[in-house]
């Protein structure tokens, strides 16, 4: 499986030993890692929200608002579950985001996750001190005061993160096992204590009174409960960690993620009812009660439930909680900083595994002291706040790689779940996600202060560090060779060359687009080196003789003429590689060929589908075009939104002198013919062409694709505006100009104009 | 039962019926691409077309 890729051999002395790899073991069951997300999730933070949540949203808005939270946590999880069952690897939302959005972002990504779960870690060990500590005063063990009773406080919580530091050191089958005997705890005593107060309620119904006002304070103060209590759900996360030590990680992983949701949501709905309705007879109203108390109201109301050992049960029940939480975070934020360390962006060290153990224990060490120092020396409080801004911050980025992964890379992932009613989930998500943040600002405005000061800290490491030393990955496209144009001019024209045959007839055709175009226009020749799958992705040189071929021959034809410039990557998939460079290079205009067959399950080709569907610029598909010269051409006009483009086309490709572009509508028995007068009265002017150069036609047919066919055998050249119907729609209901494309014997050009708003969106998803 | 009661449980089920149907809808989805064996996107989506559609038996 995973091995430790060995990227810069120059940079390590070779030896003539070979070198024994070693890799992760697969011990986590379904159950472990469901049982790391609920301990995550659940944590200590539940204790002290359903207090504060109650204060400010009262008896009925608590359990709205973990309901709610639940949906926007559920829709993210899904995110996180389709890129997991497809990336299932350590380092989650750091590998998403390389695939997605390349190394910055993912440097980015990884460093957020590994300082946000280590300073939640530390949270979790600071409440586990206090709360033990607390109980051990109750019991008369100890009597302590003032500074002695802080020390000793801190020194808890250090003395429980080294005890979890010993035991993921141990090996992830004991971390799970841990996980998930401390998790079963808190989830059956909280379950427990949510029976109690059903059974309260069915035997006493006058305490469903207690929710009365429902909502005392009005709707609007839901979203700052949500805003402080989301953090509650953010377990989906260490599930994601899990990748290289699940069993059956492409089923198991998404499974688990959903499943912790469910578990949790009706967790926290059930506990927060037997808050509520455990009050009795107190004088005031009950959420008044139990508000006053604030961070200890839910415990004063489960005293009150079960009076005889309801305060005993609430702290065994933090305790548990918080140190499933904090084992679930340090493994968390050490799978983080293991994955930085495995791509080079960290030194490699963070990704040597110990040979017996199996476990990272140096990110585990580094993590360890991280943890360690907030929980001693910070106010962890506030540092929490940006802990959970920046899980907000990753959330955000993961639903936007999930949206950008399944553009650009649709055929090349092996996916293991896929989430429904897509894209709506994301979308909402990010939309919601943004909300909470901003709310999050009138919570704790240092949170605002600390998370950006941390990722700024992380720019100037990647900057100054991870940039030169980050090693490519299995999915990256990677620049072989490189002359660019220094700046860009009026008109930048992509061309892309696939061999020395094409390359000729190519530039022959980019020659008339770029005279039409006038001095200011420019060229840039790009060849994508297909790498095979099972080739490695540093033999790809072997592969770049015909491309520097190709790119010689084009250069011979255009270099003197116009402003030149050259690249040449290797990449998986040569479509996903082109539509990069078209963006990258802000190109106005994408010129390529095409052989004329697509393989079996695609419209017009592996490659030709998604560049027509997601370029960012004008698209020009040449098929057979090698004449020198085109007399008459063919523009059949059906409305589309592309015709526009295809009439500028054929008008720059046809001979000004005695050349003609002939208009052809062909429309069905008894239904209305396009106004071709209109089309043209309204386009010639706009693309400047001299109205003597047009011809119309009109036919009246029942077989439109056969007609077609037929009036196109007496021209030189067909122009033809692509579809804007989705690959999906096309693959399974046909397009018209896709099938005439494919069928034709003219040497045929297929146009395929930006939208402007479209090309935007397209160019950050 | 004020306006405020019942509107809050009516969002409350809701939203945890969206819960665990989403939660359904995802396992069976998971399931029925173990059924065969993952694979990339287009070829699960063909999948799921053709079990909604299919193909009428010689």
């Amino acid at each position: 499986m995973n091995k430790t890729p060995d990227p810069n051999p120059e940079d390590e002395p070779s030896t003539e030993q070979p070198q024994i790899a070693t890799e992760f073991s697969r011990n986590l069951n379904l159950l472990h890692i469901t049982m790391m997300g609920v301990g995550m999730m659940i944590g200590a933070g539940v204790f002290l929200g359903v207090g504060n949540a109650i204060k400010i949203a009262g008896p009925g808005g608590v359990i709205l608002t973990f309901s709610f939270n639940a949906l926007i946590a559920l829709f993210t999880a899904m995110s996180y579950a389709e890129l997991s069952s497809a990336v299932p690897r350590a380092g989650g939302a750091y590998n998403f985001a390389r695939i997605a959005f390349g190394r910055g972002p993912s440097f980015l990504a990884g460093w957020m996750e590994w300082f946000a779960s280590s300073v939640a870690g530390s949270l979790y060990a600071v409440t586990f001190a206090l709360y033990t500590v607390h109980y051990l005063t109750q019991m008369g063990l100890i009597n302590l005061e003032g500074n002695e009773l802080f020390l000793l406080e801190k020194g808890v919580a250090v003395l429980v993160v080294c005890l979890f530091i010993y035991i993921n050191y141990r090996g992830s089958s004991e971390t799970g096992t841990m996980g998930a005997f401390f998790t079963l705890g808190q989830t059956v005593t909280l379950l427990f204590i949510a029976v109690v107060g059903i059974v309260v309620a069915i035997s006493d119904p006058s305490r469903l009174s207690n929710f009365k006002p429902f909502i005392p304070n009005g709707w609007d103060k839901l979203l700052i409960t949500m805003g402080f209590t989301y953090v509650a759900f953010e377990g989906f996360e260490v599930i994601a960690q899990a990748g290289d030590e699940a069993i059956n990680p492409r089923r198991n992983l998404p499974k688990a993620m959903i499943y912790s949701i469910v578990i949790v949501v009706f967790t926290y709905v059930g506990v927060a009812f037997a808050a509520v309705v455990g009050v009795k007879d107190v004088g005031e109203p009950a959420w008044i009660w139990i508000g006053n108390y604030g961070s200890k109201g839910f415990g004063e109301a489960v005293r009150m439930l079960i009076p005889s050992y309801g305060g005993i049960l609430v702290t065994i029940t933090v305790i548990f909680a918080s140190t499933s939480a904090l084992n679930a975070t340090i493994y968390s934020a050490t799978r983080a900083s293991y994955a930085l360390g495995r791509d080079r962006m960290l030194p490699p060290a963070f990704s040597r595994l110990h040979p017996e153990r199996r476990t990272p224990f140096i990110a585990l060490l580094f993590t360890g002291g991280l943890v360690i120092l907030v929980a001693a020396f910070l106010p962890t409080i506030d540092v929490a706040s940006s802990a959970s801004m920046m899980f907000l911050f990753l959330f955000f980025l993961v639903n936007l790689c999930v949206i950008r992964i399944r553009r650009h890379m649709v055929d090349e992932m092996t996916y293991g779940f896929v989430m429904p009613l897509f894209p709506l989930p994301p979308v909402v998500a990010i939309l919601c996600q943004a909300v909470l943040a901003v709310w999050l600002f009138h919570m704790s405005p240092i949170a605002w202060i600390v998370g950006p000061a941390w990722v700024l800290s992380g720019i100037i490491i990647y900057r100054c560090y991870s940039k030169k030393r980050a090693i490519p990955t299995e999915d990256e496209i990677v620049v072989l060779q490189e002359e660019p144009i220094a700046k860009k001019g009026a008109f930048r024209i992509l061309l892309s060359v696939a061999n020395p045959a094409n390359a000729i007839p190519l530039a022959q055709n980019c020659y008339r687009f770029c005279q039409a175009k006038g001095s200011g226009t420019e060229v840039e020749v790009i060849h994508m080196v297909p790498v095979p799958s099972q080739v490695p992705l540093s033999e790809a040189s072997k592969y770049a003789e015909p491309g520097e071929e190709a790119i010689t021959e084009a250069s011979l034809y255009l270099a003197p003429r116009f402003s030149f410039g050259s690249t040449m990557r290797y990449c998986r998939n040569v479509g996903r590689g082109i539509i990069s460079a078209a963006s990258e290079r802000k190109a106005d205009l994408l010129i390529m060929g095409w052989h004329g067959t697509g393989k079996k399950g695609f419209t017009m080709g592996s490659t030709v589908d998604p560049i027509l569907e997601q370029a960012t610029c004008d698209v020009l598909m040449f098929k057979d075009c090698t004449h020198q010269k085109y007399r008459r051409i063919l523009v059949p006009y059906a409305g589309g939104p592309n015709s526009a483009f295809a009439l500028e086309t054929a008008s720059t490709m046809v001979e000004q002198e005695g050349g003609k572009v002939v208009v052809f509508n062909v429309a069905q028995p008894g239904k209305p013919t396009q106004d071709v007068e209109l089309f043209l009265a309204e386009t010639v002017p706009r693309i400047k062409a001299p109205v003597t150069l047009f011809e119309i036609k009109y036919a009246v047919s029942r077989e439109i694709l056969g007609t077609l066919l037929e009036e196109a055998q007496d021209y030189d050249l067909v122009v033809i505006g692509a579809t804007d119907d989705p690959l999906f729609r096309q693959r399974f209901r046909g397009s018209l100009p896709e099938e005439f494309a494919g069928q034709c014997q003219t040497p045929l050009v297929m146009a395929k104009a930006k939208h402007p708003l479209k090309s935007f969106i397209k160019r950050w998803i | 039962m004020t306006f405020d009661i019942m509107l809050g449980i009516v969002l409350t089920i809701l939203a945890l019926g969206a819960v665990v149907i989403l939660t359904l809808w995802s396992r069976r989805i998971i399931e029925r691409i173990h059924a065969h064996r993952p694979s990339s996107l287009r070829h699960i989506q063909k999948e799921i077309l053709n079990e909604q559609n299919p193909r009428p038996q010689p």
